[in-house]
């Protein structure tokens, strides 16, 4: 039988969910009706439904699923602090893959003789936004 | 390039528990505290002093940085 220290940590147990868990599957609800209302206004109403019931479909998923994974569960409640960096490290990577491919995009369409846009824009907007980002955290930190 | 070994494992088996337990008790999963104890992951300074507290030493004791600076 294993011994428990008397001292308690004030840390909430890993088995309940926090507000930050509900973050994801919220998001993934606001995006489906996002979807709906973009398709409803293409003129596509079946289309909003199937991809407004995935979204909800995927929300449900991830709920469900985190009651099995505890990588899934930290990564949506950010308690886990090791959770926390890996998901700070794969987001920064999958961010440094899309602005590649975002800046691959622009080079691409200027030399096919396009304007580059979006893809153009979306570059400044990326760069101005990493920018801001560190002047920021250089005065806060 | 100093790297940082632990006794994480030794203390807990010492204790009888599980590394749920502990895992439970620090308010971490339980893969955090099977890294800690493989040495592929360095806790925060929060959590390494809430390990020395819980098992009752201090945070020297628990952990040992390797090719510390000023150190032989």
């Amino acid at each position: 039988m294993s011994t428990v220290s008397q001292e308690r940590h004030e840390r909430t147990p890993m088995t309940k969910r926090n507000a930050t868990f509900w973050f994801g599957p919220i998001l993934s609800v606001l995006i489906g009706f996002a979807y709906l209302g973009a398709c409803l206004a293409a003129g596509k109403p079946a289309l909003g439904v199937v991809m407004m019931l995935l979204m909800f479909l995927c929300a449900g998923a991830v709920i469900v699923s985190s009651r099995y994974s505890e990588t899934l569960r930290g990564l949506m409640d950010h308690r886990d602090e090791r959770l926390r960096g890996i998901d700070v490290t794969a987001t920064t990577f999958a961010g440094t893959v899309l602005i590649l491919v975002v800046l691959g995009s622009f080079i691409v369409s200027l030399a096919q003789g396009h304007s580059g846009d979006p893809y153009g824009w979306m570059a400044a907007v990326t760069g101005v936004s990493y920018v801001g980002a560190v002047i920021y955290l250089r005065i806060r930190r | 390039m100093s790297s940082v070994r632990n006794e994480v494992r030794a203390l807990r088996s010492a204790r009888g528990l599980s590394q749920a337990d502990l895992a439970g008790a620090m308010g971490v999963s339980r893969q955090t505290i099977n890294s800690i104890e493989k040495e592929r992951y360095t806790p925060s300074l929060p959590l390494a002093i809430s390990l020395a507290r819980y098992f009752r030493t201090n945070v020297e004791e628990v952990f040992h940085v390797d090719g510390e600076p000023g150190t032989p």
